[in-house]
């Protein structure tokens, strides 16, 4: 007659299975804390690929950097305006490029970034304005 | 026991495989823009290897740079340079097959109105007129790797050459052994594969008449999507706003009842000329012709359009891949 193995469930598959459990569990709450941290938007401001600046969106205060001959202000802005007065929570949070004396403006007619992954340009100045945190539902913008 | 370790390897591969394959990214300025490359599985001799391309693209293809081969050919009337000739060869195509709404000899044209310097101006109608004049009295012509200009007009490669360098970077990252890449050439956006995890890379399209807004997300993998729009480089005078994309016919920016057209198709080249060209010749031609090239075979040859009434048109080919805002003012409607 045919012997089978005995398939009863020992100690070491039962380690096994404690220890996937426990390393699933540690990877997923990795992923989450990651995305919390994330969550609260940060501008990065980059001159000639070099990052120089990083504050939150929620600064209050105005920044202003040079470069290349071309300077500009960077201002915040909240639910269509730019404004120094106190920030609410449920307004749509952002920043803008206040005033620039680069020559074609392009960076000021960018308007207002809000989100995640949006990024305000001064080719002249070569600087650059991005917004990360959260994690967009987009991997690139076109346009 | 020997099994069990051989479960714990397995299952804690399969966690790290989970976490993705590891991204190289560089910013680079070239071709008056900033582009941003993401290659994955990639490291920085790689990225070293597309920064020198970008460089050698734009060292032989800016009119601006007096050792260029597009500067010879506009000085000497003649070049040889198999890059210039056979990017020339595909911008008359595009202009053959768009009634030349798309043209690469608007050079002058383009430094009469100063878009994107200190000296934006408005050109007189005789000035105009004799640029024009210029301009339709001159000819070009291919011989092998070299390339004639008879004539006053210059060669301008700007509406061809981001679409041209996101080929060249994606024939390179190919031979490399990538599969996977997203290249933001400022704006015009060229995806190699798909994302690692297998799904398609999801491309916002910016709202032209706000740029914190997006139009919607395409979803596409191997693909180009670049955008000509009225809000990329213009100026404003007496209130009336002047955009950088010019009429052939007119010399003036053209005027089609469109304030953008973002392009998708699978070749580079073609998706930056015909973005422009559809811009200039307004909904119902660049139909048209859509439906002349499917007919021909093209598998990706789709718009998006924006008019300034306020609607946005997408043809049917991306009834599936293209998700409209739910946030924005426009109207959506599915156009062949």
């Amino acid at each position: 007659m045919r012997s089978y193995p005995d398939a009863r469930p020992r100690l070491a598959d039962a380690l096994v299975v404690i220890v996937v459990l426990a390393l699933a569990a540690s990877v997923a709450l990795w992923q989450f804390s990651a995305r919390t941290e994330a969550g609260a938007l940060t501008v990065v401001v980059e001159i000639d690929t070099v990052e120089v600046d990083r504050f939150p969106i929620s600064s209050q205060e105005t920044h202003t950097y040079s470069h290349n001959g071309v300077t500009l202000t960077l201002a915040p802005y909240v639910g269509g305006a730019v404004t120094t007065s106190s920030l609410s929570s449920d307004l749509t949070q952002g920043v803008l490029v206040a005033e620039s004396d680069c020559p074609t403006h392009d960076c000021v007619r960018t308007g207002a970034i809000t989100r995640a992954g949006q990024s305000i340009v001064c080719l002249p100045g070569r600087i650059v304005v991005t917004l990360v945190g959260e994690q967009p539902d987009f991997d690139v913008i076109a346009g | 026991m020997k099994k069990c370790i051989f479960a714990l390897c397995l299952a804690v591969l399969t966690l790290l495989t989970a976490c993705g394959e590891k991204s190289a990214s560089r910013s680079v300025y070239a071709m008056d823009t900033v582009m941003n490359l993401t290659i994955y599985g990639g490291d920085d001799a790689l990225l070293d290897k597309c920064e020198q391309a970008l460089r050698e693209i734009e060292q032989t293809l800016s009119r601006r740079i007096e050792t260029s081969a597009v500067a010879a050919l506009n000085r000497d009337g003649s070049v040889t340079d198999s890059v210039v000739a056979a990017l020339l060869f595909e911008a008359l195509n595009v202009s053959a097959a768009t009634s030349d709404a798309f043209y690469p000899a608007l050079a002058q044209l383009i430094d009469a109105w100063g878009f994107g310097t200190d000296h934006q101006r408005v050109p007189t109608d005789e000035e105009l007129s004799q640029l024009l004049e210029a301009v339709k009295a001159s000819a070009f012509s291919i011989e092998g790797d070299t390339v004639f200009l008879e004539g006053e007009a210059d060669i301008d490669l700007g509406g061809i050459a981001k679409g041209y360098a996101g080929e060249v970077l994606r024939a390179l990252l190919r031979k490399a052994g990538t599969e996977s890449a997203v290249l933001d050439l400022g704006g015009d956006v060229a995806v190699l594969g798909s994302k690692t995890d297998g799904s398609d890379w999801r491309i916002a399209v910016k709202d032209p008449a706000d740029g914190a807004q997006h139009l919607g997300v395409l979803s596409l993998s191997d693909a180009f999507v670049t955008t000509s729009g009225v809000y990329e480089r213009f100026f404003e005078e007496n209130g009336v706003r002047y955009h950088h994309i010019l009429d052939r016919d007119t010399g003036k920016s053209a005027e089609s009842g469109l304030v953008s057209v973002t392009f998708v198709c699978d070749n580079g080249v073609w998706a930056d000329a015909l973005s422009t060209a559809c811009f200039v010749m307004g909904v119902e031609d660049s139909l048209a012709l859509r439906t002349k090239y499917i007919g021909r075979g093209a598998e990706l040859f789709e718009m998006i359009f924006v008019t300034d009434d306020g609607r946005v048109l997408y043809t049917e080919g991306l009834a599936d891949s293209f998700a409209p805002s739910e946030e924005g003012i426009y109207s959506y409607e599915i156009v062949s």
